[in-house]
């Protein structure tokens, strides 16, 4: 086997609230080699953000990683100095966030910041870089890309400066790119185009992907592997075909069920009740326990570690037989779900 | 056909862009933004209308025209049969109710929710002294709230139950018809599906009449029995919901369609429409769907097209090329 682009053992992450000290994520790991499409699910809060910035380093001031080791190319982070991890960081990972208002420099022309990696990090010459960016523009499918060079953000639609933050995730040819929820603020229609945009990239130059999202028909659309998160873990994971067909996991399946689907009408939708962990709190058992269809004893008692199933990992105590318990009437289990959600 | 309780016959909503100071110096007339501009719909009593198209095409607009928020700029509306106009009488504005994307920012942060159900229960004289208090029990717990949230202020309360207690809020109205905009689309997953299950339920308990109001096709789906497509301020394709995902008519409904994310295992994204959505003009020439439709003729840039009857079906498209 050749070195993962990218390597990540064990990552801990400690965060300070005014509720106290949050276990934000509590030991994920997972591997990533070129023209690999990883999708990472889950709801709001169970750290899906928090994993990717503690491995790019850009974590908020509050919080820090308390354990793990992270390997870009074989190379462990730790073992570097602040400027040179930096400097491999950028190199080898684009980044593309939700909010590319936010990511753009908005007094800056958005060619300029397009080719300002070429040109000050690669040392490329200003016509140079130029011509890049406008070659990364219409790669990104920005419509009449020379024109628009001398653009300000604020002078483009939500797709386009979506585009732009993509064209600059690309500009330092990175190996490996992030997405964090990055078509969530768009029109299907856009969404689409971004998202074929990503598919072609990862064909073409076999770059690997990373992609977070609420939406499991994305990661259908787009991911080979999945990884679901539930407080602080990834719960289960696994190819989305086995893991779409077949979860392992309790709560894989609530998701899947709780999401409608737009080739199918079903008669009802499954809610999944409760709330998710406090993690400022100890875990005792498993998390998800206490929104579980088919918790016993033992689930309230010790949590469940990451297990290989028949065709995924999951970390359930009851993996292989939860399905005997997946509650017949929705109808119940919707109005149970009404009164706490 | 069942009784239609709420119908727009070439309604608009044309708003008065911001004029600049040079503009108005030369005397120039202040922008014209027609935001709806020419929709026909019609609500068939007890049905749940999905209406979707990208942002901006004036979904919430339609919405709030609709309930009364704004006042139409042309057109007519009628309900049960009877024109309205802007100027609503106290019932008909009480038949027409609107849940928002985010109840928070509509529910007022110093009144507890007994207070907030109470108030329009007493102004609106659907209970008094004596029965208010059971009212305000009732409406909890339709919506599946416990009582004791009547005793709770707003932000003590998680998204899925803000949702919850600003269709409290809606019912205890007693309407005939729920304008939901983007109800769900702030909530996670999982507590989306208990507020779809909710607004299911009380439609046919309470025989409500629904337009739905969303950006996420696979909900609509879910929801409704009819869809609603809208580009550019008019409707252009409307019918069974089954009818419209299955055999989609317009060349847009076709690509928006196509542009939707699936759970199929192997589904690759289908094409999607080149572009973005054009912004709204004055005044349009022709099909307002002309600069992104791959089967446009020459007479595409003539003919505005109508809405017509797709064969025998419950079915209609607003398209010279069908
Ligand atoms: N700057 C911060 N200060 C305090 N707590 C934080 C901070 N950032 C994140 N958290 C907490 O860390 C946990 C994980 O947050 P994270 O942003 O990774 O969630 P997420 O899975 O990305 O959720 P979402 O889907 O809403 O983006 C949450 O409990 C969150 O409240
Ligand atoms: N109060 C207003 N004054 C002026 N223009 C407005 C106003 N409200 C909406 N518009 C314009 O009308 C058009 C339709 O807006 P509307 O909010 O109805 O779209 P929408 O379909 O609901 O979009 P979204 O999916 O983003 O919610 C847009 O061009 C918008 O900029
Ligand atoms: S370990 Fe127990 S509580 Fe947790 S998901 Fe599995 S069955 Fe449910
Ligand atoms: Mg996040
Ligand atoms: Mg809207």
């Amino acid at each position: 086997m050749s070195t993962p682009l990218l390597s990540v053992r064990d990552l801990h992450v400690e965060i300070d609230t005014s509720r106290g000290l949050l276990k934000a994520i509590r030991g994920v790991s997972l591997d990533i080699n070129a023209g690999d499409s990883l999708g990472i699910v889950g709801e709001s809060g169970s750290g899906k953000s928090i994993t990717l910035k503690a491995i790019l380093g850009l974590l908020p001031k509050n919080a820090r990683v308390t354990s793990g080791e992270i390997h870009v190319d074989g190379v462990d982070l730790a073992t570097l100095s602040e400027k040179a991890r930096r400097a491999l960081l950028s190199e080898k990972i684009g980044i593309v966030f939700q909010d590319a208002i936010a990511a753009l420099n908005p007094v800056m022309r958005i060619g300029v910041q397009i080719a300002e990696v070429p040109h000050r990090r690669l040392g490329w010459s200003k016509e140079k870089s130029h011509a890049r960016a406008i070659e990364l523009m219409e790669l990104v499918g920005i419509p009449e890309a020379e024109k628009r060079f001398s653009l300000y953000p604020h002078q483009l639609s939500g797709g386009l400066r979506q585009r732009v933050a993509i064209a600059i995730a690309l500009s330092g040819n990175p190996q490996l790119i992030f997405c964090d929820e990055p078509t969530t603020a768009l029109d299907v229609t856009i969404q689409a185009q971004v998202l074929r945009l990503l598919m072609e990239l990862r064909v073409k130059e076999r770059t690997g992907l990373v992609f977070v999202t609420h939406d499991l028909a994305v990661v259908n659309e787009i991911c080979d592997e999945i990884n679901v998160m539930y407080a602080g873990r990834f719960v289960e994971s696994g190819s989305v075909a086995n893991t779409f067909q077949r979860p392992s996991h309790p709560y894989t399946y609530s998701l899947l069920k709780s999401a409608p689907d737009v080739d199918h009408q079903s008669e009802r939708l499954f809610s999944i009740s409760g709330e998710t962990a406090d993690l400022t709190k100890p875990v005792t058992g498993c998390p998800f326990a206490p929104r579980c269809f088919a918790a016993t004893q033992l689930c309230s008692e010790s949590e469940p570690a990451l297990l290989a199933q028949a065709s995924s990992f999951s970390a359930c105590h009851h993996a292989s037989n939860f399905t005997e318990k997946i509650p017949t009437d929705h109808f119940s289990l919707g109005t149970q779900g009404k009164a706490h959600s | 056909m069942s009784e239609i309780v709420l119908s727009a016959t070439n309604l608009s909503k044309h708003f008065i862009g911001k004029q600049s100071v040079i503009g108005k110096i030369r005397g120039k007339e202040p922008l014209s933004v027609p935001a709806v501009d020419g929709v026909d719909l019609s609500m068939p009593a007890g049905s749940t209308i999905g209406l979707v198209g990208e942002s901006g095409c004036g979904k919430s607009t339609l919405g709030r025209t609709l309930v009364g928020l704004y006042p139409s700029s042309g057109g007519s509306l009628s309900l049960f049969d009877r024109q309205i106009g802007n100027d609503r009488s106290l019932e008909e504005r009480r038949a027409v109710q609107m849940i928002f994307q985010d109840p928070y920012s509509s529910l007022n942060p110093r009144m507890k929710v007994r207070d907030m159900l109470e108030e329009i229960l007493l102004f609106h004289k659907l209970a008094d002294k004596e029965s208010v208090q059971k009212r305000c029990v009732e409406l909890m717990e339709l919506v599946g709230l416990p009582v004791t949230a009547l005793q709770a202020y707003p932000r003590q309360f998680s998204g899925g139950q803000r949702q919850r207690i600003g269709i409290a809020r809606a019912l205890a109205l007693e309407p005939k018809i729920l304008i939901a905009d983007e109800a769900v689309s702030a909530l996670d997953v999982s507590v989306q599906a208990s507020i779809v299950n909710l607004l299911q339920d009380l439609k046919r308990d309470l025989g409500l009449t629904m337009l739905f109001i969303s950006h996420n096709i696979a909900i609509v789906r879910q929801v409704s029995d009819r869809i609603a497509v809208m580009y550019l301020g008019r409707i252009v394709e409307e019918g069974l919901t089954s009818e419209v995902f299955n055999n989609p008519q317009h060349p847009y409904t076709k690509l928006l369609l196509g542009s939707v994310p699936k759970m199929t295992p192997g589904s690759k994204l289908g094409a999607a429409p080149q572009g973005e959505l054009p912004t709204i003009q004055a005044r349009y020439e022709g099909c307002r769907f002309q600069s992104r439709c791959p089967i446009a003729k020459s007479a595409c840039a003539t003919t505005d097209p109508a809405l017509i009857q797709i064969g025998s079906k419950d079915h209609q498209a607003a398209c010279i090329n069908l």
